[in-house]
């Protein structure tokens, strides 16, 4: 695969929480993820034991022993983060041979921020209030393994961030040492430590607002490379958000919840699910948004989902303001969305809703 | 006994029934109707070809989806085959749904707007039939959704002010017109929720209404076919529209048109619409009839319903009378809602504004016998399309409580039950019903019950399978 389609690849990726339609150039589709990864869909924003225990499951032990760590020094500059952008993206990727069976092993570990302008001007308690959103993926090519880890809040909550020196999502985070073009990146994981050296000023190119640079080194077994994308989200000039969100179910199947709101901070707020299950979409209720009664109307905030292997309901809280830290609530999970204009390839934008499991 | 009381009561009706026709409203008229005969009014004439042009181009409803949206939202998620099909029209219209017409709206940009044909057309067995109310149509789900997020993709000032003109009214009317069930329509809720935010003097729209708001749990209707005008002295379930039918139809416009110089635009066409609209020939049956069966039908039909509901053939004859519901019997809702409190304030505001002047709202306590021209095409069948079949009208006791239509539209023959004359369709029981599954029409909800017209129960089976055989040729 060349490494620029690999990179735009993954750049699409990156916009879907769980199961996008994402092909590599062999045709791989990165649209099934395991049982595993789909309990850490699902348990994505928790608290982040969940990811933990993921991590330190046996496998993931399995690949940090198996699998040398790439020593190779180096430092490149611009793999920092550019504060100014709204959209920031780091993928660390590793192509290594087992020393024990001479198996390649191909890993992405991706870390996305999206910050969020903050409507000042609009009165309304869907504005955007500065959130920022941040987001670590981890996939595994070999064993389809994906898991995912966000934080969507406001800023110095502490559970995710970018800084000089690192970016970091709850207990996953990405060290930056750089000197002139060269740089080390170091990834840290509670059950395993890879790092990156680079040597060599990364090579820069410009799609638009965009900016992707890269940098490639060798490892003793293997190959990295590092991709740093980064640029201004684009502007919505339409009156209407639209925000989505999508959970995969542990059966793989998908409950989409859709929502629009006008920009203006007038007007209605509608919301509607959607089950999800290979391409085939099922429409649940629609249902819009009563401010002072602070529920959905006309049918009750909660919406039943039913499904093979899983039956609960789900209420779909619209918090008046945007809620704050998941270990904050009571009541069970929170979790961290992605939102997305109608067209998809327009902007790019986060938000949050709440999803409860009942007790 | 029972049938014989009836019997003399339609006679009664039918001897009475033809007044001299009238011309001009009068203003002292009571809001509410009497029962019985409902008198003519001369309707003005119209060009039928200027008509049908009129009703598939005109902007008799001029706000909507600016066109560049629309179409955008076309290429993603494309047309249904029924929306697809070819209609004759001007070439900018192509690629349109049949049910929506281009016209421009108050910026100067084109917008795509819903046309009459949404409620009134039905692609049957793959025709476009005009006039035949879509008994498939779907008002379960709140229609904000839809145009909110087509905001999504609006641009520019233009773009921006004709979809919000647009989207604030449909969120204005929205809790109005969701309907429990697939099929039915809600049109008698959405007229008065429009009313409520129009100033009667001007038509001015206001934000805040003004006027009573109707339920939020609309009464079902089943829509009408056209082909009924040129025999109706009065439009709708309850003979509730009198006088000039042109005008009446305007209540469509209210949506957009804000000024009475507006609603005078459109009316200088609208008679033109009419004419057309009375034109309209009812599908012929494309199935076998057993000619003699039918003509032994016939005999039970003329001794049985037709007093209320006409004669056929060479020389019809129909009697235009609103039956008491006390007679009736059928679901009370939607004349309950009409002839009570809301509904007179609905009425003073119709018959005070500029519609009045030309026509008049008087609902009655009761439901107008319809005629029954291409009768077999209009299944389900009474004023709120709780009944699947004519076979089931007949049967009073055979009616089920839960069904679900097996189709999802009127496309394909196979669908059409020609022992029953209706669209095939399941039982659906209490225990298995998905209370979120709009297809299943659930008789035991408030205005959806299947009672009343028990007319049938008493004939034989041979009876009724003649009568069923000759109501396939009206």
């Amino acid at each position: 695969m060349q490494p620029f389609k690999f990179l735009l690849t993954l750049f699409a990726g990156s916009f879907c929480i769980t199961a996008c339609d994402v092909s590599t150039d062999s045709g791989h589709q990165l649209n099934k993820p395991s049982l595993n990864s789909a309990n850490a869909s699902l348990l994505f924003g928790g608290n982040g034991a969940s990811l933990m225990e993921l991590l330190n499951a046996p496998q993931a032990k399995e690949i940090a022993a198996s699998f040398p760590t790439p020593t190779l020094p180096a430092a490149p500059q611009a793999f920092k983060p550019e504060p100014e952008q709204r959209f920031e993206q780091w993928t660390l990727s590793a192509l290594t041979q087992s020393n024990d069976t001479d198996e390649w092993r191909w890993i992405e570990q991706q870390f996305v921020r999206v910050a969020l302008a903050a409507e000042a001007n609009v009165e309304s308690n869907w504005a955007f209030r500065d959130v920022m959103m941040h987001q670590f993926q981890r996939y595994d090519f070999q064993t389809e393994e994906r898991e995912t880890l966000q934080a969507a809040e406001r800023r110095a909550l502490s559970l995710s961030d970018v800084t000089e020196e690192s970016v970091f999502v709850r207990g996953v985070s990405a060290q930056f040492h750089s000197q002139g073009c060269s740089s080390k990146i170091t990834l840290k994981q509670p059950s395993e430590h890879f790092t990156w050296n680079f040597d060599q000023c990364p090579q820069r190119t410009q799609i638009g607002s965009t900016v992707i640079a890269n940098a490639f080194t060798q490892f003793e077994n293997g190959v990295g490379w590092v991709t740093h994308t980064y640029g201004q989200l684009p502007k919505l000039t339409g009156p209407v958000i639209i925000e989505e969100l999508r959970v995969v179910m542990p059966d793989n199947q998908q409950l989409r919840i859709t929502r629009s709101r006008r920009r203006s901070g007038t007007g209605p707020v509608t919301v509607s699910a959607a089950q999800v299950d290979e391409g085939r979409e099922t429409s649940l209720r629609d249902a819009l948004w009563e401010e002072e009664a602070q529920k959905l109307s006309p049918f009750p905030a909660s919406i039943k989902i039913s499904l093979p292997t899983l039956s609960r309901t789900l209420l779909v809280q619209l918090p008046k303001q945007w809620t704050t830290n998941a270990n904050d609530s009571p009541l069970g999970v929170q979790h961290g969305v992605l939102v997305k204009s109608l067209g998809n390839d327009e902007s790019v934008y986060p938000g949050l809703i709440r999803l409860f499991p009942r007790r | 006994m029972r049938r014989l009381g009836w019997f003399t009561f339609c006679v009664v009706l039918t001897a009475c029934g033809n007044n001299a026709e009238q011309n001009t409203i009068d203003k002292n008229t009571d809001w509410l109707s009497q029962t019985g005969p409902i008198p003519a009014f001369t309707q003005r004439s119209g060009d039928v070809e200027k008509g049908r042009h009129a009703l598939l181009h005109a902007p008799y409803v001029n706000c909507g989806t600016p066109e560049r949206v629309f179409r955008e939202l076309q290429q993603s998620f494309g047309n249904d085959q029924n929306a697809a099909i070819a209609v004759e029209r001007d070439a900018s219209m192509d690629g349109l749904p049949y049910f929506t017409n281009r016209v421009i709206g108050k910026t100067g940009i084109p917008v795509v707007s819903s046309n009459c044909l949404t409620c009134h057309g039905t692609v049957l067995f793959g025709e476009l039939v005009i006039g035949l109310g879509n008994e498939f149509a779907d008002f379960t789900q709140n229609p904000s959704v839809a145009v909110e997020r087509a905001g999504a993709l609006v641009q520019g000032a233009d773009e921006t002010a004709e979809w919000e003109r647009f989207a604030d009214r449909v969120a204005a009317i929205a809790p109005y017109i969701q309907l429990k069930t697939v099929g039915v329509n809600s049109a008698n809720n959405l007229t008065a929720a429009l009313i409520a935010h129009r100033d009667v003097d001007t038509h001015t729209w206001l934000d805040k209404p003004q006027n009573p708001l109707p339920p939020t749990d609309p009464p079902p209707v089943s829509v009408p076919p056209w082909w009924r005008m040129s025999k109706k002295h009065a439009m709708f379930n309850l003979g509730e529209g009198r006088g000039d039918h042109a005008r009446i139809m305007l209540a469509a416009s209210m949506l957009c048109a804000d000024s009475v110089s507006e609603l005078n635009e459109i009316d200088q066409y609208a008679p033109d619409i009419r004419a057309y609209l009375a034109s309209i020939e009812p599908p012929q049956y494309p199935f076998q009839i057993e000619k003699d069966l039918a003509n032994s039908g016939q005999d039970v039909f003329e001794t049985h319903c037709s007093a209320c509901h006409g004669t056929y053939g060479d020389t019809p004859d129909y009697p235009n009378v609103v039956i008491p519901i006390e007679t009736i019997n059928t679901d009370a809702r939607l004349m309950e809602v009409a002839t009570g409190a809301f509904g007179q304030a609905y009425a003073q505001w119709f018959n005070d504004s500029w519609f009045g002047e030309l026509s008049h709202a008087a609902p009655a306590k009761g439901y107008v016998a319809p005629p029954l021209d291409g009768i077999w095409a209009t299944a389900p069948y009474l004023h709120n399309g709780s009944v699947p079949s004519i076979g089931l009208l007949l049967q009073s006791d055979q009616r089920p409580t839960r069904w679900r239509h097996l189709a999802a539209d009127a496309s394909d023959p196979e669908s059409y039950d020609t022992g029953q004359l209706g669209w095939k369709f399941e039982t659906v029981g209490q225990a298995e019903q998905d209370p979120n599954d709009t297809w299943v029409y659930d008789t035991t909800q408030a205005g959806y019950g299947n009672g009343g017209h028990a007319f049938g129960d008493q004939l034989s089976k041979a009876q009724r399978r003649a009568l069923l055989e000759y109501l396939k040729t009206l």
